[in-house]
């Protein structure tokens, strides 16, 4: 989970330099567990460290990151048994250092270079340190497969005080079960954990701090997995928000992985009975809800992947995929965290959930597809378009549009027209924004209500984001039409879209998760009643999943005849 | 003691057994049934976890080498019952029930801590922790140890550990102007949002020139102002005539704006105080908290001597201090590394349940091993009474608490066997009095007069535990492992 409050010259400049690095901590790749919740805020004043984020994470997925972060502590200061006040014998009981990645090495060597030069001032910033050297940004990892967890692939040093670790066991021993190998535990588990005092206690006081050094708080960013116990512990501290933070407003992305497939009968109910009950208790508590799947639906756990024009990805790897959703992330949060002409959280809100409708659709075009000797302005009219693909389990967000918001990056005003188009008199551009929604708006492309804002920086595609685009590009992205293609392949970034949809698409993913909730029977699937599933608390999902659904329905008599069918 | 590396680096030093279980990755079904035992002394009495975990694995041990000979585990059960009661009923025989003074209160604290950190800060810890309590506690009302915060500073050592007679807020004021310390402060709690907010329906913004749109904008930010007005009017009201200053802690957020506006009365305000922090301000420094800044009066505002602030690094610390009669107060941990500090904490917990326990009980229990020395001499005089096999039971029983006398002896470097000898020889001489070992010596000492003392709770839940959870593992003859994927 993540999230913002208003934007500070220095803490964007944080984020739009660090932009490729976000896959990392934001989608937390799973292997054992997955990292559930960050949190991010923006202020004016660079008092703390930026972004503001917590991170929730269930103890030992970290690998080889220390739980304190690293931004303030030289790694590995070797440990000494006079540390501990103690006066008797103390037992060093150490485990072996984890084995990093190439990428992860690499970072450590740039890391004591800086150490070395910054020795007298071991309080420095992060901020401070000097953009990568060349050997880093050009060399090509292969990371697809040395990948288990997201600190395999995090740049950003976290602030100490980042990372909270789910500091107990009890959810993964004493199960009998099967579903225990699988290592998925259930909502109620989660939301119960979040309960206990001492973790409750921590996360709104971690909470608590860094609202207290934003100036002006706007809301929250939340990012979580839903389909294990975390969409449970989200629950928890969504509930915190909005009691404690009543007046901000939250963004939830839901993820749910694509590469999970479990195999026995048992934990993909209990995945499902997940998907169900956190997409119901978050819908009702964040302002704007984003499901996010790459699948084509999102709890038929083989149903086939989406497709992107120009990139390869392979299904089932966890770091592909989160890459993905990465850049959408990172490109569609600009709306309300870009330096120029952000909108604030709220407009936001209002303007994608007419009508009490939350739950947004979203896509990501990746490469845009134009080419590097075109305007955009040619461009579009030679009758192309940006492809956006619904990244949100396979939503046609096109069906009954309302509203949506769409973001394009890494369009400099140089590119928008050549420069022997002629315009019509009185007509200039200034931005991407400017003209594409112009365009849109002579073309009448449905919805006529319809924000569109343009950031000039591309989205950054240097390690650790994998080079999954293939065709021919040149270095910053663009289609190649004079075959100048990138040197080794190597594409640094990218000019992007992505959007925000509010529309009727969602509807069929409602009545499809109702009918799903429907037929669920609690009480005859025993790996369910071990998560602390019950039935009451099943009907009651079920209950407001369709008030949910009531609220997208054109009229009600929708749901009836489909409860007659 | 124990100090753990992790792969990455981080450092964990303990020794209480539960913190150890938590690290270690259980499988075993049995193992981990011990585990909860220990999780559940921990969250119900807060101490003894290593001594149930010792106890348990004797007891079984003790059962298994009945079984060998014969004896049906059942049986075996039934003599921990008989011998449980008998246990417990040795426990009150023992337990010494007083007034609990501060010194005693030190002793039964002392002795907890001593097996956490070195002695030299186990001694400073005792000091702190008692003040501590004895600072919250009211008579006729439940001790309520929340009321005791315990901030953290990572900052010198762990023996610069401190009782702050007063809290410690983990955060300070946001302004430059705002003052940085008030003397002889009045001190208005709060949680009204002093801060921007959206409105709750949607809503539109339309205007038809510049100065419609300022003049909007003016009416927006005056709901808050008042608020703000409402403030610096009763600040004026009672710092007429007099230097006193003001301190303003809301537990909503205050904006840069309204910020200003306090920093010029000189009003130093703190947003976003800890929710359970309204709770210990208002008993430390009198007063109580306002949801509303309507119809104010002097009497919501609370006293304090001192407020000031400390700056470590980016936390900022506001200490308020000087106050008249504080029913709450603060802890303040501090230590070089966040790993010392962390087991200071941990200690610090322990002791501050000890002293809980002991004026909950308002009895304490000779430690240093004495009750078991004595249970196992009551317990071997009753064998004969007991009928049937089930007395071997009973003998595995008693056998089995003599684990903890053991373990004090090899711990500090005795032989185990020599010592249970000599203790045992001096109780059946002392004539009742509980004889306990002396771990710097050998010898038997009265724990009484050294002044060591275990929690009666702890050691009560600790029989009633162990003997439950040995019971249930005895009479399983069979692990049958559910579910498919164990089939393969």
């Amino acid at each position: 989970m993540d999230m913002l409050g208003s934007r500070p010259p220095a803490a964007t400049a944080w984020l739009t330099r660090q932009a490729p690095d976000e896959p990392g901590p934001w989608l937390g790749l799973e292997s054992r567990l997955t990292l559930e919740t960050l949190q991010r805020y923006i202020s004016k004043r660079q008092e703390t460290y930026t972004p503001r984020l917590l991170c929730i994470d269930v103890k030992g997925s970290l690998c080889s990151l220390s739980s304190r972060g690293s931004l303030y502590s030289p790694p590995h200061p070797e440990p000494s048994t006079s540390e501990a006040a103690w006066d008797g014998p103390v037992d060093l009981i150490q485990q072996l250092p984890e084995v990093k990645n190439e990428y992860l090495m690499d970072l450590e060597q740039e890391d004591a270079r800086f150490y070395r030069a910054a020795d007298e001032d071991k309080d420095i910033c992060i901020d401070e340190v000097p953009e990568a050297p060349f050997a880093l940004t050009q060399k090509i990892y292969d990371l697809t497969k040395s990948v288990s967890v997201w600190s395999d692939f995090l740049r950003p040093h976290l602030h100490p005080s980042s990372i909270y670790l789910l500091n107990d066991t009890s959810f993964k021993t004493g199960r009998a079960t099967s579903n225990s190998d699988e290592g998925i535990w259930g909502f109620p588990s989660g939301s119960a954990f979040f309960q206990r005092d001492e973790v409750e206690e921590e996360v709104s006081d971690r909470i608590r701090l860094m609202a207290e050094s934003c100036n002006s708080l706007q809301g929250f960013q939340v990012l979580s997995n839903v389909h294990d116990g975390m969409g449970g512990v989200c629950y928890g501290v969504l509930q915190h928000l909005a009691d404690e933070y009543g007046s901000k407003d939250s963004i939830t992305f839901a993820t749910t992985p694509s590469h999970l497939a479990p195999i026995t009968l048992q934990a993909r109910t209990l995945m499902q009975a997940n998907i169900l009950q956190s997409y119901t208790e978050l819908i009702k508590l964040s302002s704007v809800f984003i499901p996010l799947n790459l699948r084509k639906h999102c709890w038929d756990f083989q149903a086939s992947c989406v497709t992107f024009p120009n990139l390869v990805l392979l299904e089932n790897n966890a770091y592909i995929a989160s890459s993905v959703l990465a850049a959408f992330i990172d490109t569609a949060s600009l709306v309300y965290r870009s330096r120029v002409s952000p909108m604030s959280l709220s407009c936001v809100v209002d303007f994608l959930t007419p009508a009490r409708r939350n739950v947004v659709g979203g896509s990501l075009a990746l490469p845009l597809g134009l080419s590097s000797n075109q305007g955009m302005l040619e461009w579009l009219r030679q009758g192309y378009k940006p492809q956006l693909v619904s990244l949100s389990a396979g939503c046609n967000f096109t069906v009954e549009p309302i509203s949506e918001l769409l973001i394009i990056r890494g369009i400099s005003p140089s590119r928008l027209t050549r420069a022997d188009t002629k315009l019509p008199p009185g007509v200039h551009y200034n931005s991407a924004s400017q003209l594409y929604s112009d365009f849109l708006q002579e073309c009448r492309i449905p919805p006529s209500e319809r924000m569109v804002t343009s950031v000039s920086d591309p989205l950054k595609l240097s390690p650790p984001f994998p080079s999954i685009i293939s065709g021919s590009f040149t270095e910053d992205g663009f289609a190649n039409s004079f075959g100048n293609v990138a040197a080794a392949g190597i594409i640094k970034s990218a000019p992007s879209e992505a959007g925000l949809h509010q529309s009727g698409g969602m509807t069929p993913l409602l009545h499809d998760l109702l009918t799903v909730a429907e037929k669920l029977d609690i009480s005859k699937v025993p790996a369910l009643l071990e998560e602390g599933f019950d039935k009451d608390g099943w009907s009651g999902v079920v209950e407001d999943l369709r008030t949910i659904t009531l609220n997208y329905s054109l009229n009600n008599v929708d749901i009836d005849s489909s409860d007659d069918s | 003691m124990k100090m753990l590396v992790s792969g990455a680096g981080d450092i964990k030093i303990t020794k209480d057994g539960n913190i150890l279980l938590h690290e270690m990755q259980i499988q075993h079904p049995t193992a981990s049934m011990i585990a909860k035992a220990c999780t559940a002394q921990d969250d119900i009495v807060g101490d003894g976890t290593t001594s149930t975990v010792l106890l348990i694995g004797e007891m079984l041990k003790q059962a298994d080498i009945q079984i060998q000979d014969g004896l049906h585990p059942r049986l075996i059960a039934e003599g921990f019952d008989f011998a449980k009661v008998k246990a417990q009923e040795v426990l009150d025989k023992v337990k010494i029930t007083e007034e609990m003074s501060r010194e005693r209160l030190c002793q039964v604290a002392r002795t907890a801590l001593r097996t956490k950190v070195h002695s030299e800060l186990a001694d400073k810890l005792t000091e702190v922790c008692v003040d501590a309590v004895l600072a919250i506690k009211e008579d006729q009302k439940p001790l309520d140890l929340h009321m005791v915060e315990i901030a953290e500073m990572q900052h010198k050592t762990e023996l610069d550990t401190q009782l702050v007679k007063g809290l410690v807020l983990d955060h300070g004021g946001r302004h430059p102007d705002m003052p940085k310390r008030a003397t002889n402060a009045y001190i208005l709690t709060c949680n009204v949002s002093m801060e921007y907010e959206k409105t709750e329906v949607t809503s539109g913004f339309f205007y038809k020139s510049a100065a419609e749109r300022e003049k909007l904008v003016t009416a927006e930010r005056e709901f808050i102002e008042n608020r703000v007005k409402k403030v610096i009017e009763l600040k004026k009201k009672v710092c007429a005539g007099n230097n006193n200053m003001f301190v303003l802690i809301n537990q909503k957020g205050i904006d840069p704006m309204s910020l200003d506006m306090l920093a010029k009365e000189n009003i130093l305000g703190l947003r976003r105080a800890k929710r359970r922090n309204m709770e210990r301000l208002a008993l430390a420094c009198g007063g109580m908290a306002v949801n509303s800044f309507d119809d104010m009066t002097e009497e919501v505002l609370g006293f304090a001597g001192s407020v000031y602030e400390h700056v470590l690094g980016e936390t900022k610390y506001t200490f308020v201090e000087e106050l008249k009669n504080p029913h709450s107060v603060t802890i303040l941990i501090k230590g070089a590394y966040k790993h010392t500090l962390q087991q200071t904490k941990d200690a610090i917990r322990d002791g501050l349940r000890a002293i809980k326990n002991a004026l909950d009980d308002s009895a304490l229990v000779p430690g240093a091993g004495a009750f078991e020395i004595a249970a196992y001499d009551a317990l071997m005089k009753y064998e004969s009474d007991v009928k049937g096999r089930a007395r071997y039971g009973v003998r595995a029983f008693a056998d089995a608490l003599l684990v903890i006398p053991k373990t004090l002896a090899s711990n500090s470097g005795y032989d185990p066997m020599d010592s249970l000898v000599k203790l045992r020889e001096e109780y059946k001489n002392s004539g009742g009095l509980p004889v306990g070992l002396d771990i710097s010596t050998g010898e038997a000492v009265n724990p009484s007069d050294a002044g060591i003392f275990d929690n009666y709770c702890v050691k009560r839940h600790m029989l009633d535990a162990c003997s439950v959870i040995a019971r249930n593992l005895l009479i399983v003859d069979e692990i049958m492992r559910a579910g498919l994927s164990q089939l393969k």
